[in-house]
């Protein structure tokens, strides 16, 4: 029985691939699809800062584009690598969505080892190398033209940080996105959204054979939710979470889960120049009330500011010579508020809150040169960033009066510099060869080299077989290095990055125009671990750090950051992608397993938090002004934190459906619903162990309902 | 031992790969899109010619153009794709086909215009639409130098030409409309804006309730309901661009005219808008 089932469905699957090969053959003349015939298509700079195809690139890679984003109704970065990537995935605490990729993955970290980036500009602030893949630090993905996801270490030509992979954001700009347009979604749980965006695009000069553009493209939005209401397993925790002294934590709670998020977002091109722009912030409540906090209060918040500017300048000096050069000053704040119910520490008191701000600046520059001569491309070049960042941690009472003697305050700054050297050569049609390498000097962290390997080589023009190696580091963020109140946390100046190496196979098969498979199979190895670590002896103190009394022994008990452990990682994914004129469809498979070791003693067998399995897929129909798509992901068991007493997260299957109808008022308008979470899967991501419960819910079922008018 | 043997080998077949004759070479991208008639009877112009697939990825197939045209004196390339790798591989001479606008590209060479002579369209318009005030539609982003060619050749042939700027889809409800009435047909550019099937609609709609005939100028326009397609003949434009390579061109761009003209009616449309096939001078019927 089981065989024929097998049988039946080789048959099934033959027929359906057979006869979506047969649409492509029949549909590859229709007029709709012929425009990149005719024009110039529109060109990126990817993981190797220069337009290049999957099948060539020295990395795996998973694209999302435009017209996935608006088939499947991705509304941020993180959807994008829950429901389409191959491998990556992230767990939402309802502050941030917190990315791992191939079973790598640590709580805390806040995505300190994934470079996040927008249009090639890392957004990732230098406080504690966090990037926010929400609301926080993007832009709404109504303006993404797609999002590239690169698996594993690929940061040669950016200096580092990208221990997981890189995340890509392209944008849109005044060509693609002409007129102006107005997007507006509203629906459960107070949820509004509204992003309005105005581009142009045109040519100048005289020269009727020789035109040189310019673009524009201005968008503002605002995001706004109460979010979804809680109610939480009871706990008694034996602090208080309450100002009544009650010490049960958990039960009913609202109005704690919102967010709200304004941006404002410019890109500019007028010839070789262009401008980059964004500027935003993103206030979360935190409902699961990590850090001892009170429960249920509206009270305890995050704030997330990120602005940033960049100027850019692309020359073609001579034919074969061309020169890059850009300027960026980014601006990061962070302002935390947790709200403690406490009549002991400050008698008289009901309790206190915990206030922390910082202020970080990230400013530089990259020059770069690219030639090409025959089958040779060489990039060269060299990044420098200057970074400054200023901490205020203070316990105020609930009138907002500071407490005296209970604030730190601290400034520092840190420097990062990359040059780099990479030479692509293609000797033979079917065969590339990428070499290359760079070296960093970090303050903190020292210096490091890092190489890339790789071999691609295509037996078919559309069979692409790589053979990639590569390192990659991360050199320790300055909070880190340097943060240091001595009641909880001490400074190490002595603390170096932490390194990753990783081999891989990888194959991209574009089966047909319609057809593309892709799979991948790597083992890594991450040296160097930089975790906190409780000292539990004057020993154990590195970097010659003494306390205000003069001695290490009065640190005992404090947390300091140290190298601390290695992660060994292997696995193996693989995606097939289906697309006819009506019809798309896409399913991902990842296996990943992942061990810590400590001193050639393995620790954890299996890294708390990372799903060995991870699946997705979609399936999506238009007909005429309809379509109709469903996402869906399922996220395997997850261990949870080795604190917690034995058990696992995760385990879920979760799905989003979409509708979208195109109709014109007048003007063009797309309604869309789409309904998130669609079976209401009760499905829980492991917690971090600042949190009272082993395991946090994703969100409900939540109704969407939206519009966008192009004027 | 092993690995000399290996290297020797990658060596010689790298620079065998690198040793070509010197006959004509064709490079186009995959598929059997739009251009592809022009690339079939430009091979059928050049028997000899090799025909070199690219995939469409600019670094590859700049490397592959540079190992295949060694010692070769033009280039013939096929759309825009083809035509930049071309430029990058900083080779022969390139006589570029079935490129929109040159202006958008970098690469010297010769282009053969996509468009029929641009005086036998005006004098077609003239003469079987009786039309002395036409429309252009295009976007200035992806056509603004088209659009000038076609204001000075309709001046020269006494129509006077409209530009209808079309930057986005509100553009298209805002312009159109009112420039319907000021014209007597619409001129439709090979513009981006024709291959978004939402936009081309409302313009045939609009148009065939305003009573206009419209006048495109790719083949597969006149099943889609546009009255009139004037195309460049594919064999006509491949004639063009062999003769062009006599006098390659390595500095700057040229533009050449292609001679000949077939004219391919909608006989459903032409008929709604009060035109008959024999006044539109109908070599083919859609």
């Amino acid at each position: 029985m089981r065989r024929r089932w097998s049988r039946t469905f080789l048959a099934a699957t033959a027929l359906a691939v057979g006869g979506l090969g047969r649409t492509a053959g029949a549909q590859s003349s229709d007029f709709f699809e012929q425009a990149k015939d005719y024009f110039k298509s529109e060109t990126i700079e990817g993981v190797s800062k220069h337009a290049e195809a999957l099948t060539e690139t020295p990395a795996t890679v998973t694209v999302i584009g435009r017209e996935e984003i608006e088939r499947y109704g991705f509304r941020t970065v993180a959807d994008v690598i829950n429901f389409a990537s191959m491998g990556s995935f992230s767990l939402g605490d309802r502050r941030y969505e917190l990315a791992g990729s191939r079973g790598l993955f640590l709580f805390e970290d806040f995505n300190t080892r994934i470079l996040v980036m927008l249009n090639g500009h890392s957004v990732n602030e230098p406080w504690s190398n966090f990037a926010d893949i929400g609301r926080a630090m993007l832009v709404p993905l109504e303006l993404v033209e797609r999002i590239e996801i690169i698996y594993g270490p690929s940061s040669l030509l950016y200096g580092g940080y990208s221990l997981y992979g890189i995340v890509n954001v392209i944008t849109r700009n005044g060509g693609s996105m002409p007129g102006a347009r107005v997007h507006l979604s509203g629906g459960s749980w107070g949820t509004g959204e509204a992003v309005a965006s105005w581009g142009r695009s045109g040519t100048y000069g005289s020269d009727q054979m020789e035109s040189r553009e310019w673009s524009l493209l201005a968008a503002a939005g605002y995001y706004t939710s109460e979010g979804e209401d809680l109610d939480l397993p009871r706990v008694d925790v034996g602090y208080p979470v309450d100002f009544e002294g009650g010490t049960i934590w958990g039960g009913p709670q609202s109005g704690t889960d919102f967010e709200r998020a304004p941006f404002v977002f410019l890109q500019a091109r007028r010839g070789d120049l262009s401008l980059l722009a964004r500027g935003g912030y993103r206030r979360r409540g935190t409902p699961f009330a990590p850090y001892s906090a009170l429960y249920g209060s509206r009270d305890q918040r995050i704030r997330d500011e990120k602005d940033l500017v960049e100027l850019r300048w692309d020359r073609a000096v001579t034919p074969a010579l061309g020169l890059s050069a850009r300027a960026f000053h980014d601006v990061y704040r962070y302002h935390e508020v947790d709200p403690y119910a406490d009549s002991v520490l400050y008698p008289g008191q009901p309790g206190y809150r915990f206030d922390l701000r910082t202020n970080d600046h990230d400013s530089g520059g990259e020059l770069r040169l690219t030639y090409r001569r025959g089958t040779h491309f060489v990039t060269a070049g060299g990044e420098y960033r200057y970074r400054t960042l200023g901490q205020r941690g203070e316990n105020q009472l609930l009138d907002g009066t500071p407490v005296p003697g209970a604030t730190i305050r601290q400034d520092a700054s840190g420097r990062f510099g990359v040059v780099y050297l990479q030479e692509e050569w293609r000797p033979l049609d079917q065969l590339s060869l990428v070499a290359g390498g760079n070296w960093a000097s970090t303050d903190p962290g020292g210096s490091k080299a890092q190489p890339r390997v790789a071999v691609v080589y295509k037996p078919r023009p559309a069979l692409s077989v790589k053979a990639l190696y590569g390192r990659g580091f991360r050199p320790p963020s300055i909070f880190e290095a340097t943060y240091a109140d001595y009641t909880t946390n001490i400074p190490n100046p002595a603390l170096r990055s932490e390194e990753i190496s990783s081999s891989e196979l990888s194959v991209v098969w574009k089966v047909s125009p319609r057809v593309a498979a892709q799979g991948y199979a790597f083992r890594s190895r991450l040296t160097g671990l930089i975790r906190g670590v409780t000292l539990e002896s004057p020993e154990q103190v590195e970097g010659g750090v003494v306390g205000p009394g003069g001695t290490a022994a009065e640190l005992v008990g404090q947390l300091q950051y140290q190298s601390s452990g290695d992660v060994r990682s292997s696995g193996a994914g693989a995606s097939v992608r289906l697309q006819s004129r009506r019809l798309h469809g896409y399913v991902n498979v990842a296996y990943a397993g992942a061990s810590l070791s400590q001193g050639g003693v393995t620790q954890w067998p299996r890294l708390a938090g990372s799903p060995r399995w991870l699946g997705s897929g979609g399936v999506s129909f238009a007909a005429r002004d309809w379509t109709a798509s469903i996402a869906a992901r399922y996220v395997g068991p997850e261990q949870l934190d080795p604190s917690r007493p034995f058990g696992t997260a995760g385990d879920f299957v979760e799905a989003n459906l979409r509708g979208l109808y195109r109709t014109r008022i007048v003007y063009p308008v797309t309604l869309h619903v789409d309904v998130l979470n669609v079976f209401g899967s009760k499905g829980a991501v492991a917690a971090s162990p600042v949190y009272v419960v082993p395991r946090l819910p994703i969100e409900g079922r939540r109704v969407l309902f939206g519009a966008e008018i192009r004027f | 031992m092993l690995r000399a043997l290996a290297l020797t080998a990658l060596i010689g077949t790298a620079v065998s790969g690198l040793e070509a004759d010197a006959v004509p070479v064709i490079v186009r991208m995959p598929g059997s899109g739009g251009t592809a008639p022009l690339s079939t009877a430009l091979a059928g112009k050049l028997p000899s010619a090799r025909v070199v697939e690219l995939t469409g990825d600019l670094p590859a197939d700049t490397a592959r153009i540079s190992r295949e045209t060694r010692g070769v004196p033009v280039l013939f390339a096929i759309g825009p794709g083809a035509t930049e790798a071309a430029g990058e591989a900083h080779g022969p001479a390139v006589v570029s086909l079935g490129v929109a606008n040159p202006a958008q590209l970098k690469t010297p060479g010769t282009y053969v215009s996509i468009y029929p002579n641009l005086d036998r369209v005006f004098e077609y318009v003239k003469t079987s639409l009786s039309a002395t005030r036409v429309g252009l539609v295009f976007s200035p982003a992806k056509n603004r130098e088209i659009g000038l060619q076609f204001l000075k050749a309709g001046s020269a042939q006494g129509v006077t030409v409209l530009p209808i700027t079309i930057g986005s889809s509100g553009d298209l409800v805002r312009e159109l409309k009112g420039a319907l009435p000021k014209v007597d047909a619409v001129l439709l550019a090979v513009d981006p804006v024709l291959f978004d099937e939402r936009n081309l609609k409302f313009i045939l709609d609009e148009s065939r309730a305003a009573g206009k005939p419209t006048v495109g100028f790719l083949a597969d326009l006149a099943s889609l309901g546009v009255t009139v397609a004037l195309v460049a003949p594919a064999e006509a434009a491949a004639t063009a661009a062999v003769a062009a390579s006599t006098q390659p061109v390595l500095v700057g761009k040229k533009r050449v005219e292609v001679e000949g003209m077939e004219v391919i009616v909608s006989r459903k449309t032409a008929t709604s808008t009060g035109f008959d096939e024999e006044a539109l001078r109908a070599q083919t019927l859609e």
